[in-house]
């Protein structure tokens, strides 16, 4: 206005009002025709600027978050990585002798651990801060909305003259937002008409006499459309960053390499930090686990095999010993087939010469086949024989000559006696059978 | 007392008087038949062990000691480890433990085997094909006679190998019968055995008749 006025000092006012008054007139002429033909459907330019001046403080409240998410991944990444060479140390130590190394790292580790909960701290504080952009915004576009349906019923037959007039009342009446831009006072134009909100009074008057009230029944649509636009952009924003979060938990699936807005990936940058976490949390665990570990005494054996093979755990355990303790013989150096059979050549040589009892057994099944049960076998079972008593008996069994060296004895221990099973030469007069056996009962008592 | 510290094949035991006592050192073992009350005692030792037996004689008939073969198949593990090669042939001597028993001789009856006291290198066994037999170690002497002061029988043996590879037996088998034991330079002595490698293992032929083949 005062630029207005002091570039014409010499224009009366009242040429001004009535060069306006005409300028109005045939703008409104002209728009009631193009009312008569057809409804407009897309709002006009000055919509336009005026919606894109009402985004503006959201769009750079975005940009603002944006930038900062920005740098916040970077950090995150840098300490991410450096989480991760932690872990890989740490598992590195946790297997090795290093204690004191990691017991350093184990502190370093609680305090990695703290570092992330202060970086969780503050993601939450940047989200509380852009919901709270956004809730601002949303209340801005309100009143911006309220503003431009009486701007619009004030300024409308200004618009169609090409002057942006319509700039005027949104710098003086909008609130620029802290830090927020806002519209730019000075390269905004000034309305050539001088019809600002500081002739409101003085103008406006004079305007609302001129237009009819039917007229301003026109734009009843602007109000639904900017509520629409409004919505929708709220809308559009929650969906990015729903979709944002989607497309984080995909990036934890598929790879990083997918995850394409800035805010994804500051999104997924918080994701592989609590990854980190995890991993960080699970080797202190295992770190926890060993040093326990190393405390603890040798935990027993599991019964499961024993169970698993249906034979009794005292058994297992006898035999496990008579193993150990069991006198083998000298073993010959021929292995037993090749053996076999020259003696069989030789019995078929001369099968005259021998007697029916001294003469070998047939020939059994291989491997897997229960044998025939011999009638040189000896079975007696020894009350009161321990463990102790296996060896004594065991050797007792190995110097007789009448006892076989092939099958071996075996002794099976039970809670109350020891079952001695074994074989004696064939012919082996009954008597001699119960005096070896006699013999083992007197070594044991 | 008697003390007898040869080893014939057969010793007859002397009736000892009531209170009495016979002696006999078969080898390195100790005998010792006593005359008790109601009948008779039979104490043997080998240096190691000792057995006690009672025994029910008659007054007819007699007790000896004999030195029979053993009545299973011998395997023989040599000390030494013999390779033939392809047509190749070896000889030597090889000792078997004789097993000492008491026989009963009954007037005009078959004799009974009252005892038998078989050595400590006859390892008897049973095998799932073969059946039972012994097992003892000797080494392959290439002198005879070689002095023993246990109750043995030197085998003559001929090792040949007619095929085509290299016989390297385990073992060498054997077959005594009582009948062929011999005395000969105050050892017992059998027949020689000729054995032939026939791949895996050696096949004995006939043996032959007379004094043992000098090697």
């Amino acid at each position: 206005m005062l630029t207005a006025s002091c570039s014409e000092p010499g224009t009366p006012p009242d040429t001004e009002i009535a060069a306006e008054l005409r300028a109005l007139r045939a703008v409104l002429v002209q728009q009631q025709k193009n009312s008569a033909g057809a409804q407009p459907t897309v709002p006009s330019v000055a919509d336009r600027g005026q919606i894109t001046t009402a985004l503006q403080p959201l769009r750079e409240v975005l940009d603002g978050l944006a930038e900062s998410q920005r740098e916040l991944h970077a950090r995150q990444v840098t300490l991410t990585q450096e989480m991760q060479r932690w872990s890989q140390l740490l598992v590195e130590t946790a297997t090795g002798a290093r204690q004191e190394e990691a017991k350093a790292m184990t502190q370093r580790l609680q305090q990695l651990e703290k570092t992330l909960q202060e970086q969780d701290k503050r993601h939450r504080e940047v989200e509380a801060l852009m919901q709270g952009a956004l809730e601002r915004t949303a209340d801005r576009l309100e009143d911006f909305l309220r503003r431009v349906e009486g701007t619009v019923r004030r300024e409308q037959p200004a618009v169609p003259a090409g002057t942006p007039a319509n700039t005027a009342p949104i710098k003086n009446e909008a609130e620029p937002a802290p830090g927020s831009n806002g519209v730019p006072a000075g390269g905004s134009p000034q309305p050539a008409t001088g019809g600002g909100e500081e002739n409101e009074s003085g103008s406006a008057g004079g305007v609302a006499a001129v237009h009819p009230p039917r007229q301003w029944s026109v734009y009843w649509w602007m109000l639904p459309f900017v509520l629409a636009a409004s919505l929708g952009t709220a809308f559009l924003l929650r969906l990015r960053r729903l979709s944002n979060r989607s497309f984080v938990a995909a990036a934890a699936r598929t790879g990083p390499e997918h995850v394409e807005s800035p805010l994804t990936r500051d999104l997924d940058g918080v994701q592989e930090i609590w990854a980190a976490a995890a991993l960080l949390s699970e080797t202190v665990d295992r770190l926890k686990q060993t040093s326990a570990s190393q405390v603890k005494p040798p935990s027993p054996p599991p019964p499961v095999a024993a169970a698993a093979d249906g034979v009794d755990l005292a058994e297992v355990s006898v035999l496990g010993d008579d193993r150990s303790k069991r006198v083998v013989p000298p073993a010959p150096a021929a292995p037993e087939p090749a053996a076999a059979k020259p003696v069989q050549e030789t019995a078929t040589t001369k099968p005259a010469q021998e007697p029916a009892a001294t003469r070998p057994a047939p020939a059994r099944a291989g491997l897997g086949t229960a044998n025939p049960p011999r009638n040189t076998a000896v079975r007696c079972r020894i009350p009161g024989a321990g463990a102790q008593a296996q060896g004594e008996l065991l050797r007792l069994l190995a110097d007789d000559p009448r006892v076989l060296r092939r099958p071996e004895p075996v002794m099976t221990t039970t809670t109350t006696a020891v079952e001695v099973a074994f074989d004696v030469l064939p012919g082996l007069p009954a008597s001699e059978r119960s005096q070896i056996e006699q013999r083992l009962r007197d070594a044991v008592s | 007392m008697d003390h007898s510290p040869d080893l014939p094949l057969i010793v007859v035991i002397p009736r000892p008087e009531r209170g009495g006592s016979v002696r006999l050192q078969p080898g390195g073992c100790e005998l010792v038949l006593e005359s008790v009350r109601g009948g008779y005692a039979l104490l043997w030792s080998d240096g190691r062990t000792s057995r006690r037996f009672a025994l029910g004689l008659l007054d007819e008939g007699r007790l000896t000691l004999e030195l029979r073969a053993p009545r299973l198949p011998v395997r023989v593990i040599t000390r030494d480890v013999i390779s033939l090669v392809p047509g190749g042939r070896l000889r030597g001597y090889l000792q078997v433990p004789l097993v000492p028993s008491l026989v009963w001789h009954r007037d005009g009856g078959p004799p009974s085997i009252l005892i038998e006291l078989p050595p400590r290198e006859l390892a008897a066994e049973w095998d799932d094909r073969e059946g039972h037999s012994f097992r003892c170690p000797s080494s392959l002497h290439a002198r005879f006679p070689m002095r023993s002061n246990e109750p043995c029988a030197v085998v003559p043996v001929v090792l040949s190998n007619p095929s085509t590879t290299v016989a390297s037996p385990p073992h060498i088998p054997l077959q005594l019968r009582d009948a062929e034991l011999s005395e000969l330079r105050s050892t017992v002595v059998v027949k020689p055995r000729r054995l032939r490698w026939v791949g895996e293992r050696f096949a004995m032929d006939a043996p032959r008749d007379g004094v043992p083949v000098q090697p």
